[in-house]
């Protein structure tokens, strides 16, 4: 399918990125490279206990050693700070409670790894090894360890000011759930763990703060995904204007969600610079960012259908445990996993039922996926389970209940309006990517070998846009624009880019406006003093959001071109074009772009006549497809955009050995209109890979007293090239009906589908040594466990 | 980050390197390839006073004598992938080599000597270096002594070299026959450490055959078995001879990737697999 405007030049071509070279050859400065010389660099000393009272901190021994300049506890901290403000607000009846607030510990500890005291030195290696020198007394307490516990009537509870560690529900129905499964021919159940995983970016998380005390101004440069985020939580927690702190992201390594706002170091950097009147450098270490975790929760579903595999009702129950709750919004996460049932079936009877508890772990940071890939999971694995049970074709049950393409827009139990997509179509295009019929050939081949093979399907829709109100920032972003006297175009834009590549994107947008090449356009981002306010990098919507601001900006500069150009070829203004940075009138006779900003800025009573100067605009965009009215059920819809994708993924299962080797993936992807089509793609293949990834191989494992297991990449296993082939993508495009240039938004989505589809891939391959339980992420040691208890071998 | 400041020494001569290392004693440390101890000191663990980088001594020499191969202790993965003295001679060793976890930046580094000195149980070096019963020289102010593979690998992360010895070179025998060798390694992924590796070889020797199996992963020192018979080995065999050798082992290693359970079920599975490869269709073996 095609739409209009992708027939314009630079809409859905795919030029090469603005800044590929410099990243190609090594010239981008990331937040560490960026240190200044006499910048105080920090470490920390982090509780070893999961919950206690500070006793006493002793920091003589680490004051005393050469090239120590300061160290502090958290109560020293705390004179120069207030709480860090939470991110994202507790939605009712918990709304305004306190979070862990505080960026170094006061008077107790919450988890392992909770930061209590900092020592600044000139090197990083004399402050670390200072740090070691700091003596902390503790009196340990009875921890919560588990989400079990947490809900346990004796828990002790992990959070000051609350009367129990239930940080949020959520309960969503359609239909009538008891009654459809009363009268359901087929009832299926199970169960899913979900072990804690990270999102391990390639750069840890770096702050570098400076205060400015003459001009009483503050600037950290850092690992920011949310700029404006953090400078309202960190002008907030010192006591500043917001105008007086400026916050800069430079390059990033990958962002995945773990940079986003709320990390306890930024305010903490920000304090020390400001008490020490110094700049001051912060860089995680790797053992550090795999404290990072998140993800773990249980659910227990079932499904139900008629014998000829019309699915009519589903349920799913779960208990998330987050952890600490602190100023960054991971922990939300599980609150938007419910939302997204049933994903793309028709089921008229739904009941979601999910709790989010805290316990004595670290706060959760979020991930790619964001909670839906959660859902998608649950979904995918609880149809695969119904299709072995029907002996239907999990491909042919999936086509029997995804919702037809004239249903769209439809509503999701939870009010989310789901805006379009045609997802049989993307399942017979899969069909035929995939080479379906012949891994099903190959697969009935193998059955019953120690050698076999499996395959699986995971379909995925992923909400993005996210815009729930209270939430900081929140559905809009900006844009904007303007021409310099010899008409050089700069873009400046509230939206970041991880490393992704979106600035290339947000070019061809405003370069499609303009009739330029995208690389005349230059793209500010990630800057709160040189851009307007915005959200950053979140849910896909540096193109969604920012995309339309771009344009809207763009058309606004290209009006008051065309006056001038009319000013000075004569001619109506409307006929005006712009194509090869001249603007063209009627008759052929054109003057170039930077030919007109000249004559606006040297003569603007003939050239610049009748327009509003200067040559600059400044536009926002908000989202049509959110709707904050509560519907009948009580629920707002706080995503506005919808794509979603279809996978299939083939694996070989050593039944000797558990051991699972990735031979084909195969992925049908619809963000309705692309902008440019290689940064989708290739956006697309990453998080295949971190959906195989969380399926496959990537847990965070801890000892029984809450230490962290593994630290590292030699046990945190993140795939690498060798492990996957070749990813086979296949697009479609069904432009959103809600968004001005079709988009649905791109960059999240892939993790869900691939994850499903390769952990029902493996459930394929043990056939029936499969359980109704399924542990994710499916290792060999749980895999070969199954196949001994089953005692097929 | 390297916290704190530490002496780096290149010595010109071994007896100058072994009187460093006999002065400083457990302070000391030697460098191999450096990817396990410059890797543990970034990550502040184990902070050595002194470490002596043995490049300047002439330790990455590989040599063909009459009946063994020595190879020097600072060797890389990368010297003996390339050597032909080890794909003629050495095959099983050879074909361990070649999966060796990492890429070029590692393979360029990494030595063999600096693996074996690290013994963690979960490494490809120490079972293999078992089958092929190799030698090691360690030198120290005192001459040097040679230690074999069964008595060097003591335990986990515990080899039989003293804190005032050094390395030198492993000496490998080899047979005139060409022997019949396979290696099996098991790892969950592409970056995984080895879960369980076995190591097997078939030679004849004065019209005797020695079968001899090493696994490694599966204890906290390579487990090892030896059969020797004047008739053909069958593949019958495996699995009573895969069924002996990990029987051996009455507390399995466990790590961050697997727990002794899994290895012990996964190690009869692996034992069969080489044993198969070696003991099937063999010419060596049927004549």
């Amino acid at each position: 399918m095609t739409v209009e405007r992708s027939a314009k030049s630079l809409i859905g071509s795919s030029p090469s990125r603005l800044d590929g070279i410099k990243y190609t050859r090594g010239q981008v400065r990331y937040s560490a490279d960026l240190i200044p010389t006499g910048a105080l660099y920090v470490a920390l000393v982090r509780s070893p206990i999961r919950r206690g009272t500070i006793r006493s901190i002793c920091l003589a021994k680490a004051l005393a050693v050469e090239g120590v300049m300061a160290a502090f506890d958290g109560k020293q901290i705390a004179t120069a700070t207030d709480p860090t403000p939470p991110a994202f607000p507790f939605p009712p009846p918990y709304t305004g409670r306190p979070v862990l607030g505080e960026s170094v510990a006061i008077d107790a500890v919450s988890y392992v790894g909770q930061a209590v005291a900092v020592v600044l030195a000139e090197s990083p290696h004399v402050a670390e090894a200072a740090a070691e020198l700091v003596s902390v007394e503790y009196d340990e307490l009875v921890a919560v360890s588990n989400a079990d516990e947490a809900l346990s009537d004796s828990a002790p509870i992990v959070h000051k000011g609350w009367s129990a560690n239930i940080v949020g529900e959520d309960r969503i129905f359609a239909g009538n759930v008891e009654e459809a499964f009363a009268k359901a021919s087929v009832v299926i159940e199970g169960e899913i763990e979900v072990k804690p995983s990270t999102v391990a970016p390639m750069e840890p998380i770096c702050y570098i703060a400076s205060w400015d005390a003459q001009s009483h101004h503050l600037t950290v440069t850092g690992t920011f995904q949310n700029p404006h985020t953090s400078r309202w939580q960190i002008a907030t927690a010192l006591r500043l204007e917001e105008t007086d702190v400026r916050v800069v992201a430079p390059a990033m390594g990958g962002g995945f969600g773990f940079k986003m706002a709320g990390h306890p170091e930024e305010v903490m950097v920000a304090a020390l610079s400001k008490i020490l009147d110094r700049p001051v450098a912060y860089v995680e270490n790797r053992r550090d960012t795999f404290s990072g975790h998140c993800r773990e929760q249980i659910h227990k579903f079932r499904i139900a259908s008629s014998r000829d595999g019309r699915i009519t009702a589903f349920q799913d129950d779960f208990v998330a445990d987050v952890g600490v709750v602190g100023p960054c919004n991971g922990w939300t996460m599980p609150l938007v996993t419910g939302t997204v049932f049933p994903t793309l079936y028709d089921i008229a009877n739904v009941a979601i039922r999910g709790t989010v508890v805290a316990t004595n772990k670290p706060p959760w940071r979020p991930i790619r996926g964001y909670g839906k890939e959660i859902a998608n999971l649950v979904m995918e694995r609880a149809v695969d389970m119904l299709a072995i049970k029907l002996c239907i074709d999990p491909l042919e049950l999936r086509l029997r209940n995804v919702h037809p393409p004239e249903a769209l827009p439809r509503p999701l139990p939870s009010g989310l309006n789901v805006d379009s997509g045609n997802y049989p179509a993307a399942l017979h295009d899969l069909h035929s990517l995939f080479g379906y019929d012949e891994w099903r050939v190959r697969r009935d081949a193998s059955r019953g070998d120690e050698i076999r093979i499996g395959i699986g399907i995971g379909l995925e829709l992923t909400p993005e846009g996210g815009a729930r109100p209270g939430a900081f920032p929140s559905g809009f972003e900006t844009a904007s624009i303007r021409m310099s006297p010899t008409g050089s175009v700069e873009l400046s834009i509230g939206v970041t880019s991880p490393g992704s590549g979106n600035e290339t994107g947000l070019a061809q947008i405003v370069a499609d406006v303009l009739g330029l090449e995208p690389n005349a356009i230059r793209v500010r981002q990630g800057d709160t003093d040189k851009v307007p306010v915005g959200t950053g990098n979140a849910s896909s919507r540096a193109l969604l959001y920012g995309g339309p601001a771009a344009h809207l900006a763009a058309v606004d500069l290209r009006d008051k071109l065309a006056i001038c150009a009319s000013n000075v070829l004569g001619g109506e203004r409307d006929e005006i074009t712009f194509a090869d940075g001249y603007a063209i009138a009627a008759n052929g006779e054109r003057l170039s772009l930077s030919e007109i900003a000249f004559g606006v800025h040297t003569k603007p009573f003939t050239v610049a006549k009748g327009v509003q100067l200067p040559l600059e605009a400044t536009r926002s965009f908000q989202p049509s497809n959110v709707r904050i009215a509560p519907d009948a059920n009580g629920r707002i819809a706080t995503y506005s955009s919808f794509p979603y994708s279809a996978h299939a993924v083939a694996v070989q299962l050593d039944a000797g050995t558990g051991h699972v080797k990735v031979l084909d993936i195969a992925t049908v992807h619809d963000c309705g209109v692309m902008v440019n089509p290689a940064l989708v793609t290739e956006q697309l293949k990453g998080a295949v890979a971190m959906g195989i990834g969380a399926g496959l191989w990537e847990e965070l494992k801890t000892a029984p007293d809450g230490s962290l297991l593994t630290d590292r990449f030699k046990t945190y296993l993140l795939p690498r090239a060798t492990d996957l082939p070749t990813i086979k993508v296949g697009h479609m495009c069904t432009p959103s009906p809600f968004h001005p240039l079709g988009l649905k938004g791109a960059g999240e989505s892939g993790v869900a589908g691939a994850l499903a589809a390769v952990v029902n891939a493996v459930a394929d391959a043990l056939s029936s040594d499969a359980e109704v339980r399924t542990v994710v992420p499916v290792t060999p040691p749980r895999i070969l466990d199954l196949i001994i208890k089953a005692g097929t071998r | 980050m390297i916290r704190k400041e530490i002496r780096f020494v290149m010595p010109r001569t071994m007896e100058e390197a072994v009187l460093i290392l006999d002065e400083v004693g457990p302070d000391g440390r030697v460098l191999g390839g450096g990817s396990v101890l410059v890797t543990a000191m970034s990550a502040g663990l184990g902070a050595p006073k002194v470490v002596i980088d043995p490049a300047k001594l002439g330790l990455d020499q590989i040599d063909e004598h009459a009946d063994s191969v020595s190879i020097g202790a600072r060797t890389t993965y990368a010297a003996l992938l390339k050597s032909e003295i080890i794909s003629e001679r050495l095959p099983l060793l050879r074909a361990m080599v070649e999966e060796v976890t990492g890429g070029p930046g590692l393979w360029n580094l990494a030595t063999v000597g600096g693996s074996c000195c690290y013994a963690n149980p979960a490494s490809d070096a120490p079972a293999c270096l078992t089958a092929l019963n190799a030698q090691f020289h360690l030198a120290s102010t005192g001459g040097t002594r040679v230690v074999s593979a069964k008595n060097f690998f003591k335990g986990a992360f515990v080899t039989d070299r003293a804190p005032n010895e050094m390395l030198s070179q492993i000496q490998i025998p080899f047979g005139q026959a060409v022997p019949r060798t396979a290696y099996f390694k098991l790892k969950h992924s592409a970056s995984s450490w080895p879960i369980v590796t076995a190591a097997c070889q078939l030679v004849e020797v004065s019209g005797e055959k020695h079968l001899c199996l090493a696994m490694g992963g599966l204890s906290a020192r390579p487990v090892f078995a030896e059969w020797r018979s004047k008739k053909p080995f069958s593949e019958k065999h495996a699995e009573a001879f895969a069924l002996e050798a990990t029987s051996q082992v009455s507390e399995a290693w466990a790590d961050e990737l697997a727990d002794a359970t899994y290895r012990l079920r996964a190690s009869k599975t692996v034992a069969l697999r080489v044993f198969k490869r070696v003991l099937g269709d063999d010419k060596c073996n049927q004549n």
